[in-house]
């Protein structure tokens, strides 16, 4: 599902249309109109990523037009290594929303016992051992670093 | 001997050898388990090193660069997988060597080749650096453009296999850079109205992401993978046999000097001089047939290589700002964490930070010699830790790393969009080196363009016709034409064998 390079190919365009337009709003500086204004080196590099993903684009329809048996057999074994990722993805996204409300010490603690727990699987034997696993490990980066090395860490609504 | 003194004093102090020695460790570990690498480390480290200030936070990411690219040794031995790509080619003899009960022999003259080539690249640092950081000190904004587009060009046609995907990879890590403030007028742009962006992305969120979050992505799918370590000799030598290292100096020197060479290129990095000094080292040997067998000097020529390019690599970085791989980008932004700005000035204006540099390392491959050495036992049961329990605290350790630096929730936004970003390029085949390159070499490259057309009054021909300048312009193309040039002539190769 994510491999794709028409797909990213496309992304690189959108990519280069955004710097482009993104540079139009650029104040000119006073005191250095022209090539060494503020607005040309984006505009030329936005157009040299735009130029390079068409070339993308194409080399990569001319290659799917020769091997179009494989494509679909290889989509099956990728699938199912990417259902790893994405979970760690949303649990990922889920403890950084969760820090500032939750804290850090909960918000790590859900985060490890959820990654900790799926990513296992049948390896986890002793499903305590999880718990365990999770709280020693969100008390000693929290002991390391909030306390050892004086990083703020979110304290959440509970404290 | 200036910047030595400078160096001796500023290093040789219990805290600095105390973190140093700590260093090595994690780094020792990291490049002893396969998935994390020498990069990973340093990455994650970095945000931890802004209170050490700058002589012990270099001192630290130096002394993780050493153990890992060392530590690599390890599972590459007992395993056969590498820890780290720098070691893949010591698995060709290391692993064989284990497998026949030599596992304490292959290893305890991995760690001597390791601390050889780690201290003779030292020493070819310490001559090179000063001298070329004297020639680069002519260099004007031109020069310096010239140079970042020669740095980008050949990290991309060396790095990546398809050369359209290198130059977009490229042309992303500079595009990544253009939010934020403009680097010459300090006016605010891609910002659309959103606070937050006027800074741009910072340093650590976009290099843990592309590095650290990336790597862990990629792990995760393999999440399942245990490995069954081959076990030691009751009685565990530390030294290598005498009679072996006498027998192969000659390989010591010529692994090292290659090494060095190879670190100086960028681009190229401690597997590629890995396999040239194994190339060498058997084309030298009187029993070229053992090799891939578990041949001694297989082991001593891989491990005295890839070390030797730690030294070798920090000669671009410190003297022109140029970083020739992606370990040395990411120390490249420990410098930059640090107010320091790498380049010929590095050497007028901080020379006590240029000493400690050279000093930091030659101590840091001593403690890698006695750490890895000493303690084997230890870290070869660390390879054992599962990656199910092992990839959520790398997790976290990105969090809190990147969080602590600004305290900023954004932060860590950029940091798993980034991670996952450069996770879908990875499996589109692309490398993330040229990012990081582009990353870092983008503001070089912005900067000096504008600065050479201000000082030309919009002049666009100083880039070529500046002797210097026009050199790098062609070697960039070059670096470019090349692999294009080069495969048009394979292809054409193959179809007149087959015909």
């Amino acid at each position: 599902m994510l491999k794709s390079n028409k797909a990213v190919a496309i992304c690189f365009f959108v990519l280069s249309i955004f710097t482009y337009y993104g540079s139009t709003l650029i104040p000119e500086a006073i005191y250095s109109e022209g090539a060494a204004g503020p607005r040309l080196f984006p505009q030329l590099w936005s157009i040299f990523i735009a130029f390079l993903s068409i070339m993308l684009y194409g080399q990569s329809y001319l290659k799917e037009k020769k091997n179009k048996d494989d494509a679909s057999k290889k989509e099956k074994s990728t699938r199912r290594e990417e259902k790893n990722v994405f979970f760690m993805l949303i649990a990922a996204i889920g403890y950084i929303v969760l820090m500032k409300p939750l804290g850090f010490v909960i918000s790590t603690f859900l985060f490890s016992l959820a990654t900790i727990g799926l990513l296992g699987g049948e390896n986890i034997k002793n499903k305590y051992s999880v718990v365990l696993i999770s709280a020693i490990a969100t008390i000693v980066t929290y002991v390391l670093f909030a306390q050892v090395l004086d990083v703020f860490l979110p304290t959440g609504i509970f404290m | 001997m200036e910047y030595l003194s400078y160096g001796l004093h500023n290093i040789v102090h219990v805290n600095s050898l105390l973190l140093i020695a700590a260093s090595v460790l994690f780094g020792v570990i990291f490049g002893a388990i396969p998935g994390l690498t020498a990069t990973l480390g340093i990455a994650l480290l970095l945000p931890f090193t802004y209170e050490m200030g700058p002589y012990n936070g270099l001192a630290c990411l130096l002394g993780i660069y050493v153990g890992a690219t060392s530590g690599g040794l390890i599972s590459a031995t007992l395993i056969g997988i590498p820890g780290t790509g720098a070691s893949i080619v010591t698995t060709f003899d290391g692993y064989p060597m284990a497998q026949q009960g030599k596992a304490n022999q292959a290893l305890s003259l991995g760690c001597f080749s390791s601390f050889v080539g780690g201290v003779i690249s030292m020493i070819m640092l310490m001559l090179i650096s000063p001298l070329l950081a004297r020639l680069a000190l002519k260099f004007g904004p031109w020069e310096y453009f010239s140079l970042g587009i020669f740095g980008l060009t050949i990290v991309v046609s060396i790095s990546s296999k398809n050369l359209i995907k290198g130059l977009l990879a490229g042309s992303l890590g500079v595009a990544i850079t253009l939010p934020g403030q403009d680097p010459l007028v300090a006016i605010p742009r891609y910002a659309f109205g959103f606070t937050q962006m006027e800074g741009g992305f910072a340093l650590l969120p976009t290099l843990l992401g592309f590095f650290a979050i990336t790597q862990l992505f990629g792990d995760v799918e393999s999440v399942a993978e245990q490995f069954s370590v081959i076990r030691f000799d009751p009685k565990y030598r530390i030294f290598p046999p005498l009679a072996i290292v006498r027998t192969s100096i000659g390989n010591f020197i010529r692994s090292s000097l290659l090494g060095t060479w190879i670190g100086i290129l960028p681009g190229a990095g401690g597997s590629i001089a890995s396999f040239l000094a194994y190339d060498q080292a058997k084309k030298a040997s009187k029993t070229p047939e053992a090799f891939g067998t578990g041949h001694y000097e297989g082991v001593i020529a891989s491990e005295t290589a890839n070390n030797a390019v730690t030294g070798g690599a920090l000669i671009p970085l410190m003297t022109l700002g140029i970083p020739g791989d992606m370990v040395t980008a990411v120390i490249l932004g420990g410098l930059l964490i640090h107010g320091l700005r790498p380049g010929p000035m590095l050497f007028q204006d901080n020379a006590d930070v240029v000493g400690s540099i050279f000093v930091a390392l030659f101590i840091a491959n001593v403690m890698m010699f006695i750490l890895q050495s000493g303690l084997m036992r230890f870290f070869a049961k660390i390879i054992l830790v599962p990656k199910h329990i092992l990839l959520p605290i790398v997790g976290i350790m990105c969090v809190v790393g990147t969080y602590s630096v600004n305290n900023r929730i954004f932060d860590l936004w950029v940091l798993i969009i980034f991670g996952f970003v450069g996770y879908i390029l990875i499996k589109n085949k692309f490398n993330l080196g040229p990012i990081v390159l582009g990353y870092i070499l983008g503001p070089l490259i912005e900067t000096n363009w504008r600065l050479g057309l201000m000082a030309a009054r919009g002049d666009y021909l100083p880039f070529l016709t500046r002797p210097l300048s026009a050199l790098l312009l062609v070697m960039a193309l070059g670096s470019i034409l090349f692999p294009v040039i080069m495969s048009k002539f394979g292809n054409k190769k193959n179809h007149a064998q087959r015909a």
